[in-house]
């Protein structure tokens, strides 16, 4: 097949990338209810907030077997500047401790809603009723100020 | 076996369960290594001028933060300009402009917000779809990424490659996703979306050409799909970019693109339509 005019570049990569550029964007429309969900994230904008950092996650530890629990719990550490937040993931919801210890407001926010509850003299609380998808928690004194927030996290 | 009971014996317990982290947690701890961000950005000097520079001295002055907070419920309510008595478009500022303003009146800037996620939300979905997820699935790391961006909107140093960085935040997302749940992270088959012609107000006409391209593609290895997907997404990504995503070699991008359409091209939906015979295919 040695042809003068070569039926490969008979369509151009320009031309054969736009092509397949209206193909594909043509057949995947971003859902509007993921639009909408991303709309109603800017509720969540904690500006001036101090934001923890990620210390470590059970889910992204490559040695699983030596670092988890026989309960295969997922485990989260978080630090922020005053406080750090221990984060065990349940069923339907996560155990977590404060260091150092003591009662503090604790909002365990998703994006369809947050759970208050309020952690013990041993900086333990527990929030239920949580369901897959992103996560994160707000700590604050009993009188209101915020103390720590964690980053988004992937329940 | 030794060592394993001598290295748990040492790990520090989760006070509540009882449950171990690894000793080494606290010494590994370090900052995320985002490239991308790390610096607050100027504050209302620097804003102020990128404003007037793109929209003119004329209209800078709604944007003054004594400004009547305008009404909330108005699209367009933050950009009217009372002195012209035009209304700006929001396609009309530049994504510095939009962060800006998330930035300076946080909830308040819900059309700012909606206009940022129009203009990336095609860049954003289509690395979430290079992965075969669940319709909810692809919703939360959606979600997730637009989050992400928000916690760190006073850390975004150069808002004009927003979408570099927008791929990449949804690609970790889907990643820890997958994590989580412990799956094998494959491409999607194509054959599962609503064909072209399924979309209503679809704004071409189908071409034989297109059907050929869209049947060729669903026959191509998941990394030639995935590239594919990314050099066509809009607003374009940039060469660096997809590099990263893609845990590919500077300067390897060209050729395997090059490769990839090479292949399109010999698959039997476009061979058919480019006339290559069977037996050219085949080798």
């Amino acid at each position: 097949m040695a042809d003068s005019h070569d039926p490969l570049r008979e369509v151009s990569d320009d031309e054969l990338l736009a092509v397949l550029a209206t193909v594909l964007d043509d057949g995947e429309p971003v859902p509007e209810d993921a639009v909408l969900s991303a709309q109603t994230a800017l509720t969540w904008l904690t500006i001036d907030a101090e934001l923890a950092e990620l210390l470590y996650d059970s889910a992204a530890d490559p040695e699983p077997v030596l670092v988890r629990d026989a309960t295969n719990a997922r485990l989260l550490a978080f630090a922020g500047e005053e406080l750090s937040v221990d984060i065990e993931v349940q069923d339907d919801g996560l155990l977590g401790a404060l260091a150092p210890p003591g009662r503090f407001a604790v909002e365990v926010q998703q994006p369809s809603g947050g759970t208050m509850v309020e952690s013990n003299e041993s900086g333990v609380f527990r929030a239920g009723g949580l369901r897959a998808g992103p996560t994160r928690v707000v700590v604050r004194r009993l009188a209101g100020e915020t103390v720590v927030v964690t980053p988004w996290v992937m329940l | 076996m030794a060592f394993r009971s001598t290295t748990s014996s040492i790990k520090p317990a989760c006070p509540i369960s009882g449950a171990r982290f690894p000793h080494s947690v606290r010494r590994r701890a370090r900052r995320p290594t985002l490239r991308w961000v790390g610096r607050t950005v100027p504050g209302a000097g620097g804003l102020f001028a990128s404003r007037e520079g793109a929209l003119g001295p004329e209209t800078a002055h709604v944007m003054l933060p004594s400004w009547p907070t305008p009404a909330r419920s108005h699209p367009l309510g933050p950009l009217r300009d009372l002195r012209s008595a035009t209304v700006l478009p929001l396609s009309a500022r530049s994504t510095t402009e939009l962060v800006e303003a998330i930035r300076s009146d946080g909830r308040d800037a819900q059309p700012e917000w909606n206009e940022l996620i129009e203009r990336y939300k095609r860049v954003v979905w289509k690395s979430i779809r290079s992965f075969d997820l669940r319709a909810e699935e692809r919703s939360d790391a959606f979600q997730a990424t637009w989050l992400r961006l928000l916690e760190r909107i006073d850390q975004v140093r150069e808002p004009e490659r927003l979408a570099g960085w927008l791929a990449t935040t949804a690609t970790n997302e889907v990643r820890a996703l997958l994590r989580r749940t412990s799956r094998v992270t494959l491409i999607a088959d194509v054959d599962d979306r609503p064909s072209t012609s399924d979309v209503p107000g679809a704004a071409f006409e189908r071409t034989e050409l297109a059907d050929a391209v869209q049947g060729g593609f669903a026959r191509l290895p998941e990394r030639c799909q995935q590239l594919l997907r990314l050099l066509t997404v809009d607003p374009p990504l940039s060469y660096s970019a997809i590099e990263e995503l893609m845990d590919m070699k500077h300067g390897s991008i060209g050729p395997t693109r090059r490769r990839c359409l090479d292949s399109l091209r010999k698959t039997p939906d476009l061979a058919r339509y480019l006339g290559i015979d069977a037996g050219r295919v085949e080798a």
